[in-house]
């Protein structure tokens, strides 16, 4: 029986090894035409699955952090200067991919403070949009992750009460008495109580576009800690974003008066239908909507381009935010329309009273419009300051390129100066001056460390070893 | 008529020359409305448009220009856009409608406007990737807007197109060598032995390392990409390039090398281009003449210099001042047009520009303007100026 | 130090601190560094074909799908090479004794006998064995062991449906594509006729047609082959419509577009620009229309217009429960497996499909 049980082993094991052989020639051929073809610029298989087994590992931890159940005392934070509505500090926001991390943002650290407009650019790639989905955690998980580092955020929400409920503003008098009035039905009869008298209501405070108000109170949240449940009360209420592409970010199926009445709806507590449409209609009229009842009844579809990227606006303005994001709202308008909307847009800060956090990569706009700019290569912030600052006297080598680099309707020289090369792959960054390959005006220094931030002037910051003390002191 | 061609919006600072400026005849809208308001609108419209008609034919007899490379003569794009029951056209798109204008041997033609103006169309036209409705295009004194696609194809390679989009521009599934190979392949234009280092040198050429060869385009950045684009367009030799928003899609450094390269190529080979953009500054910096188009029609024509120092057509003026410049100190005195751009389909009578002029008359809602010469080389289609010779 | 580079420097504006720096910069600094491999050289990527791999197999359905299917490739053709007991169509006459006992009572009371009439008989014909080492999975009704029927039904049931796939597809390919590519009229003609054929009630056409054939003289072997590829030439509509779409979206890239400038021909143009493009949703599709087809085979067997015994397909298998009430009831050994079979088949194809569409579709990204 022994002998019986070898033979059948020794059989089924010459069998497996003849077609094992045969398959494995298979397989040796496609290898060897996928080699053919391909070439050393490809990870192998063994590579890709130890970068994914390390990358589960931690997308999980952080993709867990963001759907614990936190206590507000987790992601309170303090803010470093009282003047600032978003300090960002140090922030990493990565991507877990398979071909490796892509360090998106890494290691940026700028403040907004309250009532400017902070312009963020930077050429594809460089994080500054990654940035701003960070500070709205709105970076598409598993795989975009804010991997560490803080965005405080100064908010300013409802005062909740012991049963979690807003407390009301009411009307009160000259002498800080409380208003009441009649309390109505909804024919607008006056309800009466049991001994026949009107009811009586205090009157509700209500702002100049007839919502309701409510006793509020600042908070500083840091962002990154925040779960992602928690992030609802921030998002569209005190934080709001414009997009780029205004074809796509409306809603094709319910109208602009739908869409915009939602968002009232959401975020005031006790709000009517007919409150939410004259916020509507007062914020459509605040974009400069000319006929802001028949917009309010149409479907995106029927509105152009630059009508639709107004329509956005007045949503992101109709929860009355504190900063807005505006992802570079103009690059897919036409000149002519950009020039509307940028019209626009600094007309409207004046008046409401928030920052803007404006992402653009042309200088142009930036010019026009921030009050600070902050220029971004490569996932780090290469230099900041004032926009006179950077426009007038730039001091990274990049920065100056950049604007070099863009033919202007004044100039009229033959040849554009450009930068060589290209925008540096983000994995896998190497530990120097991520510029240095492009730089012409290298120094030995550049292949050590990353360079520090380096402050020229009291609001002028830039990283680049030229400027570095041991240099300064050479000359 | 002495014609003042000074800017009509500096204009009213300037008394002296009221007079002999065609501002004289619009200003004030409610004194001009007299003046028109008793003329029979269709009537009239229905009249001039077969005058236009008439003049039209007549040009297309003349002789093409021997010094022009490229000329084109009242070509006209529709695209129908709905059809009876029968399949007759009932409603078309104008994409580009009348448009005349000639360009020299080794010069540069940009061609400037707004999305949805045309500008897209009419470079592809002229290559007749799409069939012309109507109108002349001379390639070479060759009229080969009536050509036969099986006629046309040896010509192909006298003209080549570089598009905006350098990631769906190439094919997926090609090699870079294999992608700028098979036109010169295709076309016999070297022995097949030495293909490869025709195809190396055009590499070199344009700034594309040898190992590039074996790769596939989605390994590289859209700066690279598009010089695979050009080098693509470089393998056939052609002599006229349509270079169809070729920077819009990049960054602002890597532009700048694109545009150099364009630049450079032009000068070692003689390539003349028609270079189509809405980036006004980069327009200005590649070409020697500019079109101004507006819903298909060409509004403005003629020299850079000409153009930029005293642009007529109320449109280009606004579209000049609406670049943004980088200067946070300059702030502009803009003039901000009004509303959107009319939908191409449905295009306003008269003057297509009238709905967003700020200088629009009574008359320019009712009668086009005529195209006309102004300065030497410079045309422009404006009522703000005398219409008859 | 090109003189290239020297214009750089002579074009950034000299700033205070900066200007110095420069001289000692142009000798040194860049020099060094002006052969080396640009930033991105070192950076490795995910090649295309790893790509689409990583994203199937990032999924646990496909990669079940995947073993299924490769499970039951192994199983029917290299199946009856390890288990070669029984061939094919082999009866199994193994003689098999059975007892009967009948009882028979005799007398009453205290006298009553029970005497045992004990039968021999002699089986000559091994039918509906139960399950026992000689034949895993019993026997049917002819003395077939429905393991190796079970191995050779695989083989018929795949092949049959794998070609009508492929009739499918060429066909679908074929009109899709001139349809898509020449547009107009053409693409008018095709599309009503695709119209037509998908409004064709397909069951009851299959079986008229299986009637008709018998009357025309087609023998039985051949008749599912037949059946099937009458059930592609009505069925190409769906991949013709896929095919035209796809052509219809990659006409107008502007790659298309460049090779028009080319001057390329149109059969250039066709075969090498387009085709190659449509692939990717043309392997989708032909995975997922696999297990219709399965399916498709199987009705037509059970219905008796399948391969004729004693061979066997999976669904002639089954069909044994239309005719035997008793083996429906009692021998599940005979019927279970080939059904499981179709249902793993049909799952495998439907699991590999969606993978596969996950993965070949760029704009899927999780």
């Amino acid at each position: 029986m022994k002998e019986w049980f070898k033979k059948v082993g020794v059989a089924v094991a010459d069998w497996f090894k003849k077609v094992g052989s045969v398959i494995a020639g298979w397989f040796k051929k496609i290898a060897a035409k996928f080699k053919k073809e391909k070439n050393g610029n490809y990870l192998t298989g063994a590579e890709v699955r130890q970068i994914s087994k390390e990358n589960n590992k931690v997308m999980h931890s952080l993709e867990k952090k963001k759907k614990r159940k936190a206590k507000e005392e987790e992601f309170v934070a303090e803010m470093k200067d009282s003047s600032n509505i978003l300090e960002i500090e140090n922030l990493h926001s990565y991507f877990f991919t398979d071909q490796g991390v892509v360090k998106a943002v890494n290691g940026v650290s700028f403040n907004v403070p309250q009532g400017s407009t902070v312009g963020i650019v930077g050429e594809s790639g460089c994080g500054k949009s990654v940035t701003s989905m960070s500070i709205m955690q709105l970076l598409q998980g598993p795989q975009g992750q804010i991997y560490s580092g803080s965005i405080r955020f100064k908010s300013l929400d409802f005062k909740l009460d012991s049963k979690g409920k807003p407390i009301p503003i009411y009307e009160t008098d000259e002498n800080g008495e409380i208003l009441y009035e009649d309390l109505k039905d909804s024919k607008g009869n006056v309800k009466l109580d049991k001994d026949g008298s009107p009811k009586k209501v205090p009157v509700h405070k209500r702002d100049i576009y007839g919502t309701k108000q409510y006793e509020m109170e600042e908070k500083v949240f840091d962002i990154a800690q925040m779960p992602t449940k928690e992030m609802y009360r921030l998002r569209g209420r005190q934080l709001a974003m414009i997009f780029q592409e205004p074809m796509t970010s409306l809603n094709p199926v319910f109208t602009i008066g739908d869409q915009l009445d939602e968002v009232t709806l959401l975020h005031v507590p006790e709000a009517t239908k007919e409150e939410a449409k004259k916020r509507s209609l007062e914020m459509l009229n605040l974009v400069g909507i000319a006929m802001p009842e028949r917009v309010y009844k149409s479907y995106p579809h029927e509105l152009s381009g630059g009508m639709r990227q107004r329509v956005m606006i007045a949503m992101a303005l109709e929860g009355n935010p504190r900063l807005i994001i505006a992802d570079e709202p103009t690059t897919a308008l036409d000149v002519t329309i950009q020039a509307q909307i940028l019209d626009l847009l600094r007309s409207l800060k004046d008046r409401i009273n928030g920052s803007i956090l404006l992402i653009t990569h042309d200088l142009g706009v930036i010019a026009e419009m921030a009050d600070y700019v902050v220029v971004m290569y490569a996932g780090r912030i290469i230099e900041q300051g004032t926009a006179s600052e950077i426009f007038h006297s730039p001091k990274h080598p990049y920065t100056i390129g950049l604007q070099k680099s863009k033919p202007t309707m004044d100039s009229d020289s033959d040849t554009l100066f450009s930068i060589p090369g290209n925008v540096p792959n983000p994995i896998n960054m190497p530990d120097y001056c991520y510029f240095r390959e492009r730089c012409s005006k290298c120094i030995h220094k550049c292949s050590g460390d990353y360079p520090e931030m380096i402050q020229v002037s009291p609001t002028h910051w830039v990283a680049c070893h030229l400027y570095s003390q041991e240099n300064k002191d050479e000359n | 008529m002495k014609i003042n061609l000074k800017n009509p919006f500096k204009k009213n600072k300037d008394e002296e020359t009221e007079k002999a400026s065609p501002q004289d005849v619009k200003t004030e809208e409610n004194a001009e409305a007299g003046e028109f308001g008793s003329f029979n609108d269709e009537e009239e419209a229905r009249k001039e448009q077969e005058e236009r008609d008439l003049k039209a034919e007549e040009d297309l007899k003349l002789p093409p220009d021997p010094e022009a490379i490229l000329e084109v003569r009242h070509l006209k794009k529709y695209f129908v856009l709905g059809k009876n029951l029968i399949g007759k056209p009932t409603s078309y798109l104008r994409a580009v409608d009348d448009v005349s204008f000639t360009l020299k041997k080794g010069e540069t033609l940009g061609i400037v406007g707004e999305s949805g103006c045309g500008k897209t169309t009419l470079g592809r036209t002229i290559l007749k990737l799409y069939e012309p409705t109507a109108g002349q295009v001379f390639f070479k004194q060759q009229d080969i807007a009536k050509l036969k696609p099986s006629k046309m194809r040896p010509l192909r390679t006298q003209m080549q197109i570089i598009f905006q989009d350098p990631y769906s521009s190439l094919p997926p599934r090609s090699t870079v060598g294999g992608i700028l190979a098979e036109p010169v392949r295709v076309h016999n234009l070297v022995p097949k032995e030495e293909t490869k280092d025709y195809v190396l040198k055009i590499m070199e050429k344009c700034g594309l390392r040898d190992y590039y060869y074996e790769r596939y385009p989605h390994e590289f950045s859209g700066g690279q990409r598009q010089r695979i684009c050009i080098a693509r367009a470089l393998s056939v030799n052609p002599e006229l390039v349509v270079c169809d928003e070729p920077v819009s899609a990049l960054d602002v450094s890597i532009q700048a090398q694109i545009i150099n390269l364009l630049k450079d190529l032009q000068d070692k080979m003689g390539f003349t281009y028609l270079f189509i953009s809405h980036d006004l500054s980069v327009v200005k910096h590649i070409s020697d003449r500019i079109g101004v188009m507006y819903l298909g029609s060409m509004v403005e024509f003629g020299n850079k210099n000409d153009i930029f120092s005293n642009p007529l057509h109320p449109y280009t003026q606004a579209l000049f001042s609406a670049v943004p410049n980088p200067n946070p100190d300059v702030k502009m005195n803009r003039i901000v047009l009004s509303g959107d751009i009319p939908s191409p389909a449905n295009p306003p009578k008269g003057c297509k520009f009238h709905t967003r002029c700020p200088k629009a008359m009574e008359i320019c809602s009712h009668i086009a303007p005529v195209y006309k010469e102004y300065e030497p080389g410079h045309f422009a289609a404006c009522h703000c100026y005398p219409q008859e010779d | 130090m090109n003189k290239r580079d020297e214009e750089k420097f002579e074009s950034i504006p000299e700033t205070d601190g900066v200007a110095e720096v420069k001289a000692t910069s142009s000798e040194v600094g860049f020099a060094e560094f002006n052969d080396e491999k640009p930033l991105d050289k070192n950076v490795r990527l995910l090649s295309p074909g790893r790509m689409v791999a990583r994203r199937f197999f990032r999924s646990k359905l496909s990669i079940i799908g995947l073993v299924l299917i490769i499970g039951l490739f192994v199983f029917s053709w290299f199946g009856p090479v390890v288990y070669n007991r029984w061939g094919e169509t082999e009866t199994d006459y193994a003689a098999t004794i059975q007892y009967e006992y009948n009882e028979i009572k005799v007398g009453s009371g205290d006298n009553e006998y029970t005497f045992y009439q004990v039968i021999e008989r002699t089986v000559y014909l091994s039918e509906l064995a139960p399950c026992s080492p000689d034949h895993p999975l019993g026997t049917d009704k002819t003395g077939i062991d429905v393991l190796t029927q079970l191995m050779y039904g695989g083989r018929i049931s795949l092949t049959i449906s794998f070609l009508a796939v492929f009739v499918t597809t060429i066909l679908g390919v074929v009109f899709g594509g001139i349809a898509g590519y020449f547009g107009g009229k053409i693409d008018n003609v095709i599309m009503r006729f695709c119209d037509i054929l998908m409004c064709l009630p397909g069951m009851p056409i299959l079986l008229i047609v299986g009637t008709l054939g018998e009357g025309v003289g087609i023998p039985n072997q051949f008749r599912i082959y037949f059946l099937m590829g009458f059930l592609a030439l009505i069925s190409w509509g769906g991949i013709a419509r896929l095919v035209r779409g796809q052509i219809l979206f990659l006409r107008e890239q502007e790659y298309m577009v460049a090779a028009e400038a080319m001057g390329y021909s149109t059969t250039r143009k066709i075969f090498k620009h387009l085709l190659p493009n449509v692939l990717p949703q043309l392997i989708v599709s032909m995975t997922l229309s696999l297990g219709s087809m399965i399916l498709y085979e199987a009705t037509l067997s059970y219905l008796n217009l399948g391969v004729p015994a004693p061979n066997a397909a999976w669904g002639t298998m089954i069909n044994i429960i239309s005719r035997d009430t008793n083996v429906l009831q009692e021998n599940f050994n005979v019927w279970g497996p080939p059904g499981i079979c179709i249902i793993l088949a049909v799952l495998g194809f439907n699991f590999v499909g969606d993978g596969l569409r996950d993965a070949l579709d760029p704009k899927m990204r999780r």
